[in-house]
């Protein structure tokens, strides 16, 4: 009859101080990410707007793409899970075999006119500045990316064509607390059509009976981890 | 031009591609480049990998060209220039050289020859034969020399005739040369000279001109025609409709006679013709069509609907059926068909008549009057009437000179006052009115007291508030405040009055004789005039039942209408103040005459709305009073007649006045300073007989409904109850005291209960009864009661309450007192209800004490057992204020709110780019400064390749002059080597005699 002051219990906090180490990474495979000198100035290729440039360099339009890493970085980088600090890293590799890392704090262009300059000129001059801080938020590093995992980390794919179709929020929830001693690693395909042929994934699984776009299946495994962590 | 020099080198491109040998693969040693981490697409390669050696080699080349052959002419006076012809060109070989020359040559002899070689042949005088070249002049393409003469015509213009050829001959050729003859000269002449510019602009103007003319001209014509044609035409069709059988088939043929006649007539337009209108309706079905779909339309136009009457004209209507039904009431009265206005019969009617011939004295007469006039509380002495003035008791030379008094109200007032009586030429005194004087009854009521007569400030403050000015009915408070003194002597001698007849003291027996003579509603004007003054609305409504005081009231607001004349509106103030004043008159009365009270109410419910600024003022000048009688009677609630409590007036008047006005606003005129007084009554009166009991019970039970309206809550009210039930404890119980003060500390502490402890307890037979009966069936019946919620203890009747005196012996008894512990219990349980609905966070604290009390009074000994279950309800009572505080208790809201608590989304950083990226790196949109760098850098640029340059030239000299040097050197050494070898052999030779040495064949091995 105090009122409902009650202090929250013990174990709660407890499970806090734990949790508050773990985390996870996200590795966007296969972006499609690619600068191009159209004319005078350098552009991110995209199938929309470089149609007939793409046609006239024998390109196949259907490869260009970046609008899908563009959903995919900002349904990764607006999660509530990166919001409460449980991103450690995020990655992203591009087709034509650049990787750059990304800064989770990074706050991306929202409008994807302004996400190619930004792209374009990360592609160019292989890393951005923050405007109100000395950190570079994004880089193009050297492969291959498993070369900046922590050693022992899981690394999970996700693909439609997986064996392994999983219910996403009960597989985050069975993840016992050794499981996330390290960061897992998800590995998602950046791409409309094709799989992920990464070697260094350590299983595939299939969020859904249907295939899903990219920044879904993100939206998928954000939310099971929020559930997971209790991030609301 | 430029197609062929530009295809030239593509053509030479393929040929050497064609070539098939085409340039050897380069050596891969021999090319430099840069090799890039990214390839990007369409970005164009700078020239690809470079052939070092290649480039060299053609840097040298070029030296060699320039800077070599520059350095070879250095101190040079002149040069040999072969300008020889056809030494230039490589293609030609000697006999072609030796060709061209010749003829060079020849063509140079025959121009200097034609100008100056004297003429061969004598005939012509135009250059040379031809055989040289020599020009010839010619006409249509015939040498001029072949044109035996000028005039001969050439074939083409053989066909011609002369006019012809003439015309021609002087446009053409200017009249013709000789030829041309003295006409065409003379017309030359004029034609000849060239037009200047304004002649020009004349001719073009004047061919507009023309133009134009022409085209109008032309205009003339084709309308000229028209008309023609169509008087033709009307012709025709005269002639066709006459053949028809139809006589007027005129030009302005109708459209029926277009239907019939001829069939050229429907196509000539009636003169009035307009485009847009619609072609006549064939046949019949059309018409019909037509005329059925233009009733449609029509008929949608359906009358208009009696307008919606506006509230004025509904109240003129009102009226004027009011008096249509009074003319028809006064026919019957009188029982003829006479005029009615005349009879002199219906003295309200003739009073109008009166007012309306003058009324300009209408005011007057109020004026006058008013100062006899009263509100409830009146007293003896008025100032109208001189024979009072002389009786002039302590208190009314008091409350004058209170009146006369310089407050600024006061000063207002009087200023106000003054200003009315020079208006209307009247004296402010106490003289009676003539017109009035007739009447019965009228002046009976100053001084029959039932009225709440005062002073002429009082009461004329109350007319001129119906001017709208506010501080005038201050001032009637002030007047009435002391009229107030003496109210309760008043009401007693009222009461004793009234408990003899029905009403008045002095009048009743003069206004009893007038009341049977109109008897039945008949005796009711249906046209009543506002009254100026108390006694005549009195005397109107003086012993009539309630419907005809209701039925009165409206028929005076309806014949008053606000918006019928200007003046209404003030009446309807007079009568309102009239009206509150009747409710306190009434409300004094005992029996309390419940039924008028509540026709009056109504009445007053809706007359507020229509007077709200004069209705609040007369509401805060009572409430006022009041306060000011509470306060005066705090001062010392011994002698106080009730001890500070509001008599029946009073408390009737509160209800009146919850009931008048918003009690749910925030803030009110009235409603506030009403709740304010309650509290006051409620937290200050003393209690020490159970009639004040009932009397603040009375007032908590209205201040939680006044509270209520607004969703407040009255803690006085809850302190007041406390008190109560603690009251009902007997006080000669010391332990029981000692324990109830001990569960009362924590809870009300410090608040002094107002009550005489054990003023309500029972009396102790009543305990002992309970005592005695404890083993009884009492707890079966208590709980038989709990169970059916308490509702088994009797209640206070409020009409006979009000009615008791203080000091009645009835209140003493156990029985009042069990009613009175009804009413707390029914009042605690609302003032719970209140707690819990409209503050609920503050219930607890606020129950708390109440249920102390509740508790205490449950202890045994405190309760009689005997009649109407009383434990039982109390029981029930305290189980309810505990469910209140504990659900109260239970709805709290937690402390920390997680859902309120933001989190701040973390620190993000936004990257820096530009929207407009160049791969080039520096770009400046500063333009100039952009400029100045680029120019900056390509002379940067510019000076080290020039510096490069230089350097290799000098390396490339350096390598010439050395091999130059070397080249001589070489000479030389060659021309000393043969020069010695040559003394060497001729030593050789004059030693050995010429024989060339010893050993010939060992030297010729040697070699
Ligand atoms: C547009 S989908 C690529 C479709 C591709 N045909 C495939 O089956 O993976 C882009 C990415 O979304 C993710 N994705 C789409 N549907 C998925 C599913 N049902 N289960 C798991 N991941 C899925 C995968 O990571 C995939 O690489």
């Amino acid at each position: 009859m105090v009122g409902g002051l009650e202090p929250p219990p013990e174990e709660e906090e407890q499970r806090r101080e734990v949790e508050a180490g773990q985390g996870i990474i996200f590795i966007l495979e296969g972006a499609q990410l690619e600068a191009a000198q159209v004319g005078k100035s350098y552009q991110l290729l995209n199938c929309d707007d470089h149609a007939t440039y793409l046609k006239k360099h024998k390109k196949d339009p259907a490869l260009y793409r970046p609008d899908i890493a563009h959903q995919a970085l900002l349904m990764i980088l607006d999660s509530p899970l990166n919001k409460a600090g449980k991103l450690k890293a995020l990655y992203v590799h591009t087709s034509r075999n650049v990787l750059i890392q990304i800064n989770p704090k990074v706050r991306l262009p929202r409008t994807f006119k302004r996400f190619c300059g930004l792209m374009v000129q990360l592609l160019q001059k292989l890393s951005i500045r923050a405007t109100n801080g000395p950190d570079k938020l994004m880089r193009v590093i050297k492969g291959p990316v498993t070369k900046h995992l922590p050693a022992g980390a899981r690394r999970v794919g996700f693909s439609h064509s997986a064996d392994k179709l999983v219910t996403m929020a009960q597989w985050a929830a069975a993840l016992g607390d050794s499981d996330l001693k390290t960061p897992i690693a998800f590995v998602v395909g950046g791409f409309a059509h094709g799989v992920i042929d990464q070697s260094y994934v350590d299983e595939f699984l299939s969020v859904s009976a249907f295939p899903l776009s990219a920044a879904y299946a993100i939206a998928r495994i954000t939310n099971a981890m929020e559930a997971r962590w209790g991030i609301v | 031009m430029g197609a062929s020099k530009k295809k030239l080198p593509a053509k030479a491109a393929r040929g050497a591609k064609g070539g098939g040998a085409a340039a050897p693969k380069p050596n891969p040693f021999e090319l430099k480049g840069t090799k890039r981490k990214f390839s990007v697409l369409g970005q164009r390669e700078k020239g690809g990998k470079k052939n070092v050696i290649a480039s060299r080699e053609a840097a040298v080349a070029k030296r060699k060209k320039t800077l070599l052959v520059e350095y070879r002419q250095l101190r040079k006076a002149n040069t040999f220039i072969d300008r020889r012809f056809g030494e230039d060109d490589p293609r030609l070989d000697e006999e072609d050289r030796a060709l061209a020359r010749f003829q060079a040559q020849r063509v140079r002899e025959a121009r200097r020859g034609a100008k100056f070689a004297l003429r061969e042949d004598g005939d012509g005088g135009f250059g040379g034969d031809g055989g040289l070249g020599g020009p010839t002049l010619t006409h249509g393409g015939v040498s001029l020399r072949d044109l035996e003469d000028l005039s001969a015509r050439p074939d083409a213009l053989a066909e011609l005739g002369d006019e012809e050829l003439a015309e021609m001959e002087r446009e053409l050729h200017f009249g013709g040369g000789d030829g041309g003859g003295g006409g065409g000269g003379g017309g030359g002449g004029e034609d000849g000279r060239p037009k200047s510019r304004k002649e020009v602009m004349e001719e073009i103007i004047a061919k507009s001109k023309a133009f134009k003319a022409a085209r109008q001209k032309q205009k003339e014509e084709d309308e000229a025609a028209l008309v023609n044609l169509d008087a033709a035409f009307r012709e025709l069709v005269g002639a066709t409709a006459a053949r028809g059988g139809v006589g007027a088939a005129a030009a302005k043929a109708t459209r029926a006679a277009a239907g019939k006649g001829g069939p050229l007539a429907a196509l000539l337009k009636p003169p009035g013709f307009d485009k847009g209108a619609k072609a006549a309706p064939e046949d019949a079905d059309d018409a019909a069509y037509d005329r059925a779909a233009r009733e449609l339309v029509f008929e949608a136009k359906s009358h208009a609907g009696e307008r919606t009457l506006t509230p004025e004209e509904l109240q003129e209507r009102e009226r004027l059926r009011l008096e249509a039904l009074e003319k028809q009431r006064l026919k019957r009265m009188r029982g003829d068909g006479s005029d009615d206005e005349d009879g002199g019969g219906g003295g309200f009617a003739a009073r109008r008549k009166r007012q309306q011939m003058e009324s300009g004295d209408a005011l007057d007469e109020n004026f006058a009057l008013s100062s006899e006039e009263g509100d409830d509380e009146d007293e003896e002495g008025e100032e109208g009437d001189g024979g009072d003035e002389a009786l002039l008791s302590a208190l009314e030379a008091r409350r004058r000179e209170r009146a006369a008094g310089d407050h600024p109200l006061q000063a207002a007032f009087r200023e106000q006052a003054a200003r009315l009586a020079a208006k209307y030429g009247v004296e402010v005194s106490g003289s009676g009115e003539e017109g009035e004087e007739g009447e019965e009854g009228e002046e009976g009521e100053g001084e029959e007291g039932s009225s709440e007569g005062e002073e002429g400030p009082g009461s004329g403050s109350e007319e001129a508030a119906g001017q709208g000015s506010s501080s005038e009915e201050d001032e009637a408070e002030e007047g009435e405040e002391e009229e107030e003194e003496e109210q309760e002597q008043q009401a007693a001698r009222r009461q004793s009055g009234k408990a003899a007849g029905s009403s008045g003291a002095a009048a009743e027996p003069r206004r009893a004789k007038a009341a049977p003579a109109l008897d039945g509603p008949l005796d009711l004007p249906f046209t009543i005039p506002a009254p100026q003054r108390y006694e005549e609305f009195a005397a109107l409504v003086e012993g009539r039942p309630a419907e005809e005081l209701a039925l009165a009231v409206s028929r005076i607001r309806a014949f008053n209408a606000a918006a019928l004349a200007t003046d209404n509106k003030r009446q309807l103030q007079v009568l309102y103040g009239i009206l509150v004043q009747h409710f306190a008159a009434l409300a004094g009365e005992s029996p309390t005459p419940v039924a008028s009270l509540d026709a009056l109410a109504r009445a007053l419910l809706e007359a507020t709305a229509e007077v709200p600024y004069y209705a609040t003022t007369v509401a805060r000048a009572r409430l006022g009073r009041m306060s000011e009688q509470l306060t005066a009677a705090l001062r010392d609630p011994a002698a106080a007649p009730r001890a500070g409590w509001p008599g029946p007036r009073q408390v009737l008047q509160l209800r009146l006045f919850t009931l008048l006005f918003p009690a749910s606003d925030r803030r009110h005129p009235v409603a506030t300073p009403l709740a304010l007084l309650m509290g006051k009554y409620l937290a200050q009166c003393p209690v020490a007989r159970p009639h004040d009991a009932a009397t603040g019970l009375l007032v908590a039970g209205l201040a939680l409904q006044l509270a209520g309206a607004g969703g407040r809550i009255v803690p006085e009210a809850v302190a007041f109850l406390a008190a109560a039930f603690a009251a009902f404890a007997p006080a000669g119980d010391p332990q029981q005291q000692q324990q109830q003060q001990q569960q009362q500390q924590p809870a009300a502490v410090g608040v002094a209960s107002l009550f005489t402890p054990g003023c309500l307890a029972f009396s102790p037979e009543a305990r002992a009864a309970d005592n005695g009966s404890k083993g009884g069936g009492r707890g079966k019946k208590s709980k038989a009661a709990a169970a059916a919620g308490g509702e088994a203890l009797p209640s206070l009747q409020l009409y006979p309450l009000l009615s008791m005196q203080p000091d009645d012996p009835a209140c003493d008894g156990d029985d009042f007192k069990l009613r009175l512990l009804g009413c707390c219990v029914a009042t605690a349980r609302a003032a719970a209800a209140a707690a819990s609905a409209h503050a609920r966070d503050a219930a607890p604290p606020l129950l708390a004490p109440l249920l102390a009390a509740v508790d205490a009074l449950l202890a045994p000994g405190a309760l009689p057992a005997a009649a109407g279950e009383p434990r039982g309800t109390v029981a029930a009572l305290a189980a309810e204020l505990r469910s209140a505080i504990a659900v109260a208790v239970a709805a709290r809201a937690p402390l920390l709110q997680s859902a309120r608590i933001k989190t701040r989304a973390p620190r993000e950083f936004i990257p820096r780019f530009e929207e407009d990226f160049h791969a080039k790196g520096d770009y400046d949109h500063d333009r100039a400064r952009a400029e100045r760098k680029k120019l900056q850098r390509a002379l940067v640029k510019e000076k080290r390749g020039a510096v490069r340059e230089l350097r290799r030239d000098a390396a490339f000299m350096a390598v010439e002059r050395d091999s130059e040097r070397a080249q001589v050197d070489a000479e030389r050494l060659a021309s000393e080597r043969r020069f010695y070898a040559e003394l060497d052999a001729q030593e050789a030779d004059f030693r050995s005699g010429g024989q060339r040495g010893m050993h010939k064949g060992k030297k010729k091995g040697g070699k």
